[in-house]
């Protein structure tokens, strides 16, 4: 039996006070909005990214919000995929609308549930017991309800920590899993640089990368041109990753502007405190090039120039933002890449001011990776 | 009373609304939405535009009690119903709260030819990123579920003002410089954050439905 919920609406006790701020709103108490930021602060911070990283990020979210609103702690797993309607093959009678989803006070455990890439209202199928066999699971969704290519999350609870394994081709492709932390404890800078590592071997390292959606870093690979907006391009890859990686509770921004300059990349944390922030990294990205994207050759000082420029970058925002960690992350598409070299007239600089280096290769080709 | 001069753009401009709204309900798994809830999203969507700095297709709109309802909307969907682009079921007609009988409906797009207009009108930068706000407002309003849409409205800052009576004109330009009041309260929540955190538009929107739902009360 599908079943629905209605509702009305309550006026917030709170609302109707006297204003003594200008900028204050009549029935909208800055105390509720603040609280209400800090609730869900990252909320919509995913919008710009693709949908099966929405799911990762939105389902997280949605797992944590679950966790705070549940009478007892959910034991049994639940599985989502990124489906807007339940399949054609579930048993309909087992089928229930949630409405309200995304307010975290509805049973998750034992569910399969179809959700879109906000996870905010869905439809679960109510198993009757989760299956005590994984490969049960695997084998309810790819072959009895034939969804296994559909990017797919699931919530396993009988671990310690509890985790998301996070299936991006679907649970008929398990081999690309990844576990995903629900909690940002534990979680620093080396941790965010290791999830760069990964990115880089899956998307960045040459042209045709494992397992990679196929962006473009090269605009003539033979020649070794990269093209213009490489650094964007790396910044995007890096910022989906960071997202799919990290905790749900930790947004990954990229273009912060403020007074010293343009942030690359920013990872940031709502803490317990109403409108307060903890900041656990910042990155900055150069792409070290030979050639610029039109085959004009980039010197090497200028090379040096803007590794230089990186450090100061990286160490002045981080100062202004009073972020815990910052990091230079260069991605080399020089011709012959140098490996750390390319550091030493900074090491000094960076080691003083806490500046993390990193460098990781771009080659034009896989031929050029496998004889590197 | 004279006929309102006929606008080409923005008639088009709301039948691109209609269907974007409902191929973001058909992403998040709401569609096919009823007539009064495709009215309350794009209501959200005026509401919400200064917001994103979008064109407000409807500055002002009548108050009932069954939420927001835009005449001029309503006769573009008409129209795209009847060129195939979106199809209507569950057709119905229905006396509002004013007396005023309307047609109800589901609709939901035809996608084949619906999704060639989409992708037509994300290859121009301004329209891709109206889209992109559009999909952004319906997820959001997702949370209340489709049978939730419509009657969030009288939650909302402007359209649910107590200050304003029902059969009175909600002014969704504001009035004077100022914005209406929905998007000066999500305004107002990107500015109550700490120093240096800056929210997206989409975060703003979210987050101003998320404090609609704050104030929504369920009854099981």
């Amino acid at each position: 039996m599908r079943r629905r919920s209605t509702y009305t609406f309550a006026s917030s006790a709170a609302a109707w006070c006297q204003l003594s701020d200008p900028g204050a709103i009549e029935g909208w108490s800055d105390e509720d909005l603040k609280a209400t930021a800090a609730t869900y602060f990252g909320d919509g911070a995913d919008a710009d990214l693709p949908n099966y990283i929405r799911l990762v990020y939105n389902v997280g979210r949605l797992i944590l919000r679950r966790a705070d609103q549940a009478p007892t702690p959910e034991s049994e797993p639940s599985a989502f995929f990124l489906l807007p309607h339940a399949p054609a093959g579930a048993n309909s009678a087992a089928l229930e609308d949630q409405p309200m989803l995304g307010t975290g006070r509805h049973e998750l455990a034992g569910r399969f549930w179809f959700v879109g890439p906000a996870a905010r209202q869905g439809t679960a199928l109510v198993l009757d017991a989760w299956p005590e066999k994984d490969a049960d699971v695997f084998d309810l969704a790819c072959e009895k309800l034939g969804i296994g290519s559909a990017p797919a999350v699931i919530f396993e609870a009988r671990t310690s920590p509890q985790l998301l394994w996070f299936y991006p081709c679907g649970l008929a492709n398990r081999e690309m899993a990844n576990p995903v932390p629900l909690s940002s404890e534990g979680i620093g800078l080396k941790q965010i640089l290791s999830i760069i590592d990964r990115a880089h071997h899956d998307s960045i390292v040459t042209p045709r990368p494992r397992g990679s959606q196929g962006t473009k870093l090269w605009k003539n690979a033979s020649k070794h041109h990269p093209v213009k907006d490489a650094e964007a391009r790396i910044q995007e890859i890096l910022r989906i990753a960071l997202t799919a990686a990290l905790p749900p509770t930790m947004v990954v921004r990229d273009e912060q502007h403020q007074t010293t300059g343009r942030i690359d990349l920013e990872i940031e944390e709502s803490n317990a405190m109403p409108g307060h922030f903890v900041r656990h990294a910042l990155l900055e990205l150069k792409v070290l090039r030979s050639c610029g994207s039109t085959g004009r050759t980039v010197p090497a000082a200028s090379v040096t120039n803007a590794i230089k420029e990186g450090v100061s970058q990286a160490k002045s925002y981080r100062d202004e933002r009073e972020t815990l960690s910052a990091a230079l992350c260069c991605f080399d598409m020089r011709k012959e890449p140098g490996g750390t070299d390319c550091f030493d007239p900074v090491k000094r600089q960076a080691r003083r001011n806490k500046v993390e280096l990193r460098v990781w290769p771009v080659y034009a080709s896989a031929k050029q990776y496998r004889t590197t | 009373m004279a006929e309102p001069e006929y606008d080409a753009a923005l008639s088009v401009h709301r039948r691109l609304r209609a269907i974007a709204i409902l191929a973001a309900a058909e992403e998040c798994g709401l569609s096919p939405l009823r007539a009064q809830q495709v009215h309350a999203v794009a209501y959200f969507a005026d509401a919400l535009a200064r917001v994103g700095d979008l064109r407000i297709l409807d500055g002002f709109v009548l108050k009932e009690s069954d939420g927001p309802r835009s005449p001029a909307l309503q006769y573009e969907i008409d129209r795209l119903v009847g060129h195939g682009v979106l199809v209507a079921t569950s057709v119905s007609h229905q006396k509002n709260s004013g007396g005023r009988w309307l047609i109800d409906a589901d609709y939901a797009l035809n996608e084949p030819l619906a999704r060639p207009i989409l992708e037509a009108a994300s290859e121009f930068s301004s329209l891709l990123e109206e889209l992109r706000f559009l999909r952004e407002v319906v997820f959001a309003i997702s949370s209340f579920g489709a049978f939730g849409i419509a009657s969030a409205s009288a939650s909302d800052a402007a359209y649910g003002d107590r200050g304003v009576d029902f059969g009175s004109l909600v002014y969704v330009e504001g009035e004077g410089s100022e914005p209406n009041q929905t998007s000066q309260v999500a305004l107002r929540i990107g500015g109550l954050l700490a120093p240096g955190v800056r929210l997206a538009d989409a975060e703003k929107i979210h987050l101003y439905v998320r404090e609609l739902g704050r104030r929504l009360v369920p009854v099981e």
